[in-house]
């Protein structure tokens, strides 16, 4: 099955969680629009390759190159070696591997060069204009792959500690006037940051992002960064700020009320509402199976 | 007169005026409006007002539907509608992932204002490009199957299947401990 659309519409820090969360395998293309800011921009396409939910390769190209260009340009190996062990590497053996094995290449060299995939993939996180397809009816280049692989979910976070450019993200950070509360679920490791675990504090749904940053005192921008790495982390959920204490019910429902007070509105309404009888809805559906 | 309420919400074209025309006994109240603005750019019509279909299934039991409007903010119009409704259903065109982010936000919304039985029902399952029910439950924010509401597949066009969709939230309103 592919997903198809535009980043706009679901930023790449998603489509990680996405990937990751859905253990998904197969080849995200991203491919770069002209925009605003560079409307004479030519379009690129990268792929970035996914195994179980896992990152394993990221390339800007599909000729199966990508990997032994990086591995030849480093003067690790000539071409013609690195020809000639290619084509001995046997099927759905990671090409990195194989060198591995070979003796041809160390781990540390491996991870150098799938650290330049995972730079690669971070720069990403910051393309504006840009179209995504992630299909999953796709085989792995065995070619591209180095054998190491990183959760998805982890890259992502990874990239967005790095991120200068935050534009990309505007639409899916979350507003200042919420407020996060948190999932409930065990932490488990996340590479998160000094601040993001300060902002975690305020997990309780009580206090807007704008206020957290007035305590913490540092910008709001920081904070809804901080809030949105936590959401993807899966360990928060933004929600509608709520009064912290339960007392507070406010009754009249002619005054414009702050949205945080509606709710109280709301709680109170499900005892006015005339209820139903367990025959009714007996009937209905009776009547509903009639019908499907 | 015994009446149950069912509030159907979502975004801009999700179905929620075809879903109650397709149910209702009585013509729908055509509310539907020259869209403004960039909802132009989807649809001709768009609901402006709420739309209002009604199920006469038994002498004195009926079902009564409301559709919000998809144009509007969602706090205002869904706090007055929701007021009296036992239920909703919050339908999402599963070929529109562009709403998915607003949906997730409705959502939370929504799981805050209202503690009643719901169903999340997908539209457009049918149409090229549509996403699967478990892609679509992550980008709502739904990480948890155990824990999530109901998702069903709907098809607003098709009797049966809104029937089917019906049948599920009755179900889910015979869990709820505040009726009966
Ligand atoms: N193929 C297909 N078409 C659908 C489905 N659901 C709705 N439609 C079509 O989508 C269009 C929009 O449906 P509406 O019922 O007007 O949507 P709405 O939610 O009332 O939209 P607003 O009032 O503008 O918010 C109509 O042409 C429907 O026939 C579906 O599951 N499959
Ligand atoms: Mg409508």
């Amino acid at each position: 099955m592919a997903i198809t659309s535009s980043l706009n519409d679901l930023s790449l820090a998603e489509l990680f969680q996405l990937i990751e969360y859905r253990r998904k395998s197969g080849c995200l293309r991203i491919s770069t629009l002209p925009n605003s800011l560079a409307p004479e921009a030519k379009t690129y396409h990268y792929y970035i390759w996914f195994q179980q939910g896992r990152f394993v390769a990221a390339v800007n190209r599909l000729d199966g190159q990508g990997l032994v260009s990086e591995i030849t340009k480093r003067g690790w190996l000539s071409q013609r070696v690195v020809e000639r062990l290619s084509s001995r590497c046997p099927a759905k053996m990671p090409l990195g591997v194989y060198f591995k094995i070979q003796g041809v290449l160390q781990s540390e060299q491996l991870h150098l060069l799938f650290s330049t995939q995972l730079r690669q993939a971070a720069s990403l996180f910051e393309v504006q204009a840009g179209e995504f397809n992630l299909d999953t009816n796709v085989p792995l280049p065995w070619n591209e792959v180095t054998g190491l692989s990183l959760r998805s979910l982890d890259v992502a976070l990874g990239a967005l500690r790095m991120l200068n450019n935050w534009q990309a993200l505007a639409e899916a950070l979350p507003d200042p006037s919420l407020a996060i509360q948190s999932r409930g679920v065990i932490q488990q490791k996340c590479r998160l940051n000094a601040l993001d675990w300060q902002v975690w504090e305020f997990a309780q749904g009580t206090v807007a992002l704008k206020n957290i940053a007035r305590q913490l005192n540092q910008s709001v921008e920081k904070i809804q960064q901080a809030a949105f790495r936590l959401v993807l982390a899966g360990l928060v959920e933004e929600v509608p700020v709520t009064r912290p204490t339960a007392d507070q019910k406010i009754r009249s429902t002619n005054l414009i009320v702050e949205p945080s007070t509606l709710e109280t509105v709301a709680e109170s309404n499900e005892v006015e509402k005339p209820k139903v009888s367990a025959s009714f809805l007996q009937n209905l559906v009776s009547f509903l199976r009639s019908q499907a | 007169m015994e009446v149950l309420r069912i509030v159907i919400t979502g975004a801009v074209g999700a179905g929620k005026t075809t879903l109650i025309r397709t149910i209702s006994e009585i013509q729908v109240v055509d509310t539907d409006r020259q869209a403004t603005d960039e909802t132009a750019l989807l649809k001709p019509t768009t609901t402006v007002a709420f739309d209002f279909g009604r199920l006469t299934f038994a002498p004195n039991q009926a079902l009564h539907l409301y559709g919000t409007p998809g144009q509007a903010r969602f706090d205002f119009i869904w706090d007055i509608l929701i007021q009296k409704a036992h239920a909703y259903i919050f339908l999402v065109d599963a070929h529109r992932p562009q709403d998915f982010r607003s949906g997730r936000r409705i959502l939370s919304f929504m799981n805050q204002r209202a503690k009643i039985p719901m169903l999340i029902g997908l539209t457009h399952m049918d149409c090229p490009g549509a996403w699967d029910l478990d892609d679509i439950a992550l980008a709502l924010g739904l990480f948890d199957e155990a824990t999530r509401p109901a998702m069903v597949p709907i098809n607003p066009t098709q009797p049966s299947s809104v029937s089917q969709a019906l049948m599920r939230l009755v179900q889910e309103l015979m869990k709820a401990p505040v009726l009966n």
